[in-house]
């Protein structure tokens, strides 16, 4: 990735990542989570700001804090990393609101050179996987290394 | 290995640090609720075409 990215901190076993979003707001708390679903090789990406007096992400935040293209470029950068420990994994992002999901899919958009040269991408429409389109609305977003 | 609460007030956003024990218990209800939900979108709609050999 050549775009601007926040320093993440990893977990030992390469499945959690936090970072400090830096913007007009201040400072916030961020956090990825990659779970395993029941599918093999699947494993659910979980982002959003951590609450740091409960611990709990909340996915459902609009935080605003004007930086939201290093956000993206940063959660993608945790894709790399966590897919260079686990290259097998597919990689499912279901954003908590439709929102989200559109926030999933702009970070795509905008870092679709690097992404796609590095991945395979498919999005959900109308519960049916697609080779991923930009500019399209998907339900779902699954991306797999190459 | 510390809570995720513990380890989120372990974080020092006033210097810009973080400390390096990130928790690892993804049993926490919030991811336990996205992958229910993320189990059940792949048992309804499977996997791309591709990846299903």
């Amino acid at each position: 990735m050549t775009k601007d990215t926040y320093p993440i901190e990893v977990s030992p076993h390469f499945v959690a990542y936090d970072f400090i979003s830096d913007g007009r707001k201040g400072k916030i708390l961020k956090g990825i989570r990659y779970t395993q679903t029941k599918f093999s090789n699947v494993w659910n990406l979980g982002f959003g700001d951590i609450d740091i007096h409960t611990g709990k992400i909340n996915d459902v935040i609009v935080s605003d804090n004007g930086d939201s293209e290093k956000i993206l470029a940063t959660v993608a950068r945790t894709c790399i990393e966590f897919s260079e420990h686990f290259p097998e994994a597919m990689i499912l992002a279901i954003g908590s609101t439709s929102a989200r999901t559109r926030l999933y899919q702009m970070g795509i958009n905008r870092n679709f050179t690097e992404i796609s040269e590095l991945f395979l991408i498919w999005g959900l429409l109308d519960d049916s996987w697609e080779v991923f389109e930009k500019n399209k609305n998907y339900q779902a977003l699954l991306v797999k290394r190459k | 290995m510390k809570t995720l609460e513990e380890n989120s007030k372990s974080v020092n956003l006033g210097k810009m640090v973080l400390k390096t024990t990130i928790n690892e218990d993804l049993k926490h209800p919030y991811l336990e609720n996205k992958l229910q939900k993320a189990n059940r979108l792949l048992k309804k709609v499977g996997l791309p075409k591709e990846l299903v050999s």
